[in-house]
């Protein structure tokens, strides 16, 4: 089955300053949708309104055409790695994933070149790349039909990468997929497709031209 | 749902629990007269549910801010881990309770 995420009409401003203008996203199963933009464009928050932990007057989500004001109070419905390390670092590595999901296998969970070494240690005591990885993958095995990834990529090692953007693309044949990034490259290459927050819009990108004229990427 | 805000529950109990009793003892090494054993329980309840607790959510809401993500993703929202937190709180202290209501009694 389908599932389709719409987000429309989110503006969200701090102060005076305007960041998010009538913006209007949509996702569906299948989809590997890349989320580009300068630093302080509002991709974060943007990510944060769509879960719904911030708060903004103005905004319209619906999930398969029913609404919902607080997606993340559903649970099932959508699961979000934020930009910042978010496990509880007392905890150890396998006591955590138990915590988060019971019912994760986690035989095959814990198969796993970089997880299968770290298990009994605790989450303060990981790298920031064992850490961003457990996180990412803990993230993707959920059974929630869209995941937002804010920063995947964020601190791993190029080989590491390579693993996310497969377990990424593994995920997107039964989830819809948001995910946001400074390393562009990476992200270009796992979506299939690509939007850029610019002036507190979301434009559509269709070439590599449409990443220069948005001046995400500099002319050269 | 209550054994996934575990480690919330026990971050916030530490914390409550420490500066309640530094409270108590405090008060009472301040004391010119010295302090019953009542005045002193009384003065640790107070502390425990109200400046103690408070704190133990401030220290969270400015330390370990990221981790409400990890309760966020399991659907629990910052007001119920909140209240799951007080109620773990007053039934830990339970037994104290019971034991000074006692102590008082006899």
């Amino acid at each position: 089955m389908q599932d389709i995420f719409e987000a429309d009409s989110i503006r969200k401003s701090f102060g005076d300053k305007q960041v998010l203008t009538d913006i209007f996203l949509r996702c569906q199963t299948g989809d590997i949708i890349g989320l580009l933009g300068r630093n302080g464009s509002g991709k974060s928050t943007l990510l944060k309104i769509l879960f719904g932990t911030l708060y903004t007057e103005h905004k319209h989500i619906t999930i398969n055409g029913g609404l919902v004001s607080q997606p993340f109070k559903k649970t099932g419905i959508i699961s979000f790695l934020p930009q910042d390390n978010f496990l509880p670092g007392n905890l150890t590595v396998k006591k955590t994933v138990n915590l988060f999901d019971h019912q994760i296998d986690q035989d095959q969970f814990f198969d796993d070149q970089v997880l299968s070494k770290v298990t009994d240690v605790k989450i303060r005591d990981l790298s920031g790349g064992e850490s961003r990885y457990l996180e990412v993958r803990l993230i993707l095995s959920q059974k929630s039909k869209f995941i937002f990834l804010d920063e995947p990529f964020n601190g791993i090692s190029p080989i590491h990468i390579e693993l996310i953007k497969e377990m990424i693309r593994s995920h997107s044949n039964s989830k819809g997929i948001v995910l946001t990034d400074h390393d562009y490259r990476n992200v270009l290459d796992v979506a299939n497709k690509y939007m850029v927050l610019y002036d507190g819009g979301i434009k559509l990108l269709k070439s590599k031209d449409d990443f220069i004229y948005w001046g995400y990427i500099p002319d050269k | 749902m209550i054994k996934k805000t575990i480690p919330y529950c026990l971050l916030v109990f530490k914390i409550d629990l420490l500066v309640s009793i530094a409270a108590t003892v405090i008060t009472s090494t301040l004391s010119p007269k010295g302090i019953t054993f009542e005045s002193m329980s009384y003065i640790f309840m107070l502390s425990y549910f109200s400046g103690g607790f408070l704190l133990g959510i401030l220290f969270f809401e400015i330390a370990r801010k990221q981790e409400y993500y990890f309760y966020y993703n399991l659907g629990i929202s910052k007001l119920r881990l909140v209240l799951i937190s007080y109620l773990f709180n007053l039934v830990i202290i339970l037994p104290f309770l019971i034991i000074s209501a006692y102590a008082r009694y006899i």
